[in-house]
């Protein structure tokens, strides 16, 4: 019965309603539209990362990651990667060697960290394959392959089948180098990950800085949403001198920016929706106001005080609730747009990993944040003049 | 004139709540908008100076040094360069660096370094590295020892009175190799540079490069920092193409490139919150106009003529809006000024977001005075276009049924 009369309530000011719930439409869908847009781009920011550099876990021996010492070494790798194969939930598992260097090319020299992975492991593990320009992946038929980055290429003059040195501390403390061939030319959206890396193979690495096992075991879930899940049940397989790390752990800046990119979108939505607040609640004053004999009346043919309050939220409820359902509709069709054509973000934001065009997709915890933090705030703010309602006396309403 | 002021006054009041909820609103944004951006650029004023600390107003190279950072693409220290240099005006100090890559190795660990030869005495009085001294001394033009920044020294376990052995590759292909004693500890803000950063006297940079006389840059310090163009663009004229000359913002493009992204995020964030006040006020303005149909109708029966009420119309949304910016600028005005001078220190995820964008992670808020105008008018602007409304509605409003 009150939502009926909300309704038809809502229409009898056309021009003040109609202003409202266009407000209403437009905030929630550029609300919707901006906050999927910085949530992409910091999730594009995370897979990237993850799929080119980290992949899902890693096992380190205890303090490796604080020291990084080429000592530190995993005991019985062998033993644990059979151990970890055997686990439910995991795709792959692969072992590096990673140590600080420096490349030198006769034009110039570098300082990096190299890696040494497994080939054929690491091309399951690793996407980076998929960012070659030039030449090919890691296999095990080439002379002491490397891959460098397009940007350690140009800085050193090299190209594919050029020769590098590359000198490292070894195992015994002697500063040694061995010389690599440069097999394939990576470019990731990642700048600072191609400043610094370099990838050879995993024997020809060893064999230079004369480890036994490596510093690293790389491993890839089946489902990326139990992560969490697999590190804990294989860190309780194996002792407390192995260090079992998921991917926030890993790459926590990633993880805090994306973290940072909630609180924004949150206080983005708050403001937006105060924004709203005050033209809803000087909607509602107008209509309080205005009403007042009516409202007096309809207590006086017998309406409860409550019933009347409650018929106002409807009102006020109902027209935001057209707004956003609006809002969020125009906020998809603006995503699936963006999403198809994609939107041109500044270049050279490679120092931060975003790619230069960003693809947009609907991220349903926004959403859900959104509508969630709509109903609260329109609760809230209308209730302050729908309660002015309450305190209506039907006798002296009526009086003039 | 002034009776019509007074009277668009006395209208504001006569709804007294709604005139209230509207100033409210129009503050709440103008507060909101200009403490973000105050922020951001805040921010970016706090970027830029620690960045050309760090790299000078502008540099000049050989030609094609900066894209590949080549140890080969050396410029003389003394010769032409020099003389030209001093004869150009707003130029404060030039300053000769020598910069290589190598791998610093520690006790058990080691990791990739650049390697900044620079004379002590020439160049703290302008980066003060000094200042950022955590441990140990400075060094001096003629010391034999080095500094290294803070991070690297955790990361190598190494401290004062250490030996730092550094290895890499000299000029023309040179073996670069030495052992130095650490003399002092530096503390940079950039947490990236902290931890690849060592410092040692030119001429020990020149033996251990093999590069004698030879410098990668001249840094230069100019008089006044709105002149750095038109000096680069003099020096270009002045010197001859076997050398480049750079500003800061070219050598270090991603300040100018994540300044663009903020702007863009701030203005999608305050163009959605005045588009949704300004309905707000465009539906409030209007609503205050057809209510008081009757009344321009009477106005009229009395001899006020159709314009007179149209600019009491304009003249109260004019004076709404005035005194909506009014009361922010009371509120954000002591705010930006207080926060400008007390910088809050951010910690947790948020911080580590910052330093990983190579941030110190503080909040400090700019003093910009261009942004408190430029918000003012928008507000007036939305306040003329929301005056639009009920102007043409009075023009369009007939005396004699309006009283009816």
């Amino acid at each position: 019965m009150t939502s009926k009369l909300a309704w038809k309530n809502i229409w009898r000011n056309k021009t003040r309603s109609l202003v409202f719930i266009i407000a209403a439409i437009l905030g929630f869908a550029m609300a919707l539209f901006t906050l999927n847009t910085m949530k992409s781009i910091s999730q594009q920011r995370l897979s990237d990362a993850i799929n080119i550099q980290t992949s899902y876990i890693q096992i380190h021996k205890a303090g490796f990651m604080e020291d990084r010492e080429i000592n530190f070494t995993i005991p019985d790798a062998e033993n644990v990667m059979a151990k970890v194969k055997a686990m439910p939930g995991i795709e792959i598992v692969s072992k590096r060697i990673s140590c600080n260097a420096v490349v030198a090319s006769p034009e110039n020299n570098i300082a990096c960290e190299i890696k040494g992975v497994m080939p054929q492991e690491e091309n399951e593990i690793s996407v980076l394959k998929d960012f070659l320009v030039e030449g090919e992946a890691l296999n095990n038929n080439q002379n002491s392959p490397i891959l460098v980055s397009k940007r350690t290429a140009e800085r050193l003059k090299l190209k594919v089948r050029s020769k590098v040195v590359v000198t490292i501390k070894a195992s015994n403390g002697e500063i040694t180098g061995g010389s690599f061939r440069v097999a394939g030319i990576f470019v990731t959206p990642s700048t600072p990950y191609d400043e610094s890396t370099v990838i050879a193979r995993y024997n020809d690495l060893q064999e230079l800085s004369r480890i036994d096992e490596p510093h690293e075991l790389v491993i890839k879930v089946t489902d990326p949403n139990k992560v969490i899940e697999v590190q804990m049940a294989i860190q309780n397989q194996l002792t407390n001198q192995y260090q079992v790390n998921d991917w926030k752990y890993l790459l926590p800046e990633l993880f805090a920016f994306d973290g940072f990119i909630n609180m924004v979108g949150m206080l983005f939505t708050i403001i937006i929706i105060i924004g709203l607040g005050f033209s809803l609640m000087n909607t509602m004053n107008m209509i309080v106001q205005e009403r007042t004999k009516e409202l007096g009346m309809l207590r006086a043919i017998g309406q409860g005080k409550w019933s009347v309050f409650r018929m106002l939220l409807k009102e006020s409820g109902l027209m935001t609730f057209i707004g956003a359902a609006g809002g969020i509709v125009l906020g998809i069709g603006f995503i699936s747009v963006a999403s198809k054509h994609g939107i041109s973000i500044s270049e050279g934001l490679g120092f931060l990993g975003i790619r230069p065009i960003i693809y947009p997709t609907l991220h349903p915890g926004l959403l859900i944040m959104i509508i969630v933090l709509a109903i609260v705030l329109t609760v809230i703010i209308s209730t302050f003049p729908a309660s002015r309602a309450l305190a209506i006396k039907p006798q002296e309403a009526l009086r003039d | 004139m002034k009776q019509l002021i007074k009277l668009a006054w006395r209208n504001i009041w006569r709804k007294r709540k709604r005139s209230v909820i509207a100033i409210v609103s129009v503050a709440f944004a103008v507060i909101i908008s200009v403490s973000l951006r105050s922020l951001m650029l805040g921010n970016y004023d706090k970027i830029i100076e620690a960045g050309v600390k760090s790299t000078g107003h502008i540099q000049i190279h050989a030609v094609n040094y900066w894209k590949d950072k080549s140890i080969n693409d050396l410029i003389n220290k003394d010769g032409e360069l020099p003389n030209i240099l001093q004869n150009i005006r707003g130029i404060k100090k030039i300053m000769p660096r020598l910069q290589n890559n190598a791998l610093g190795a520690g006790e058990n660990t080691s990791k990739g370094v650049m390697v900044n030869g620079f004379l002590p005495h020439v160049e703290n009085s302008f980066t003060k590295l000094s200042n950022r001294l955590v441990k140990g001394t400075f060094i001096r033009d003629t010391s034999t020892t080095i500094l290294i920044s803070e991070g690297l020294a955790k990361y190598l376990k190494i401290s004062v009175n250490d030996t730092l052995v550094l290895i890499g590759q000299g000029y023309h292909a040179n073996i670069a190799a030495g052992k130095y004693i650490i003399q002092g500890i530096v503390k940079l803000p950039n947490p990236q540079m902290n931890l690849m950063n060592v410092f040692m006297p030119l001429q020990v940079a020149q033996d251990f490069s093999t590069a004698q006389g030879l410098i990668s840059a001249y840094m230069i310090e100019v008089e006044n920092d709105d002149a750095t163009k038109a000096i680069k663009s003099k020096l270009n004229s002045e010197l001859n193409n076997s050398y480049e000359v750079m500003t800061w913002d070219e050598m270090m493009p991603e300040i100018r490139n994540s300044e663009r992204i903020d702007t863009i995020i701030f203005t999608m964030l305050a163009s959605c919150l005045y588009l949704i006040i300004g309905m707000g006020l465009i539906g409030t303005i209007l609503m205050m106009a057809l209510e008081r149909r009757k009344e321009f109708g009477i106005l009229q029966a009395i001899g006020l003529q159709k314009t007179q009420i149209q600019l009491v119309i304009v003249i109260e949304t004019l004076l709404l809006g005035l005194v909506g910016i009014i009361s922010a600028f009371a509120v954000a005005i002591p705010f930006v000024l207080y926060m400008n001078a007390h910088e809050i220190p951010l910690t947790g995820d948020s911080g580590k977001s910052f330093v990983a964008m190579g941030v110190e992670p503080v909040l400090q808020l700019g003093v910009k005075p261009h942004l408190f105008v430029l918000m003012a008018l928008i507000v007036f602007s939305i306040m003329l276009v929301a005056s639009l409304f009920p102007v043409l509605f009075v023009k369009r409003l007939k005396t004699s049924e309006a009283i009816k």
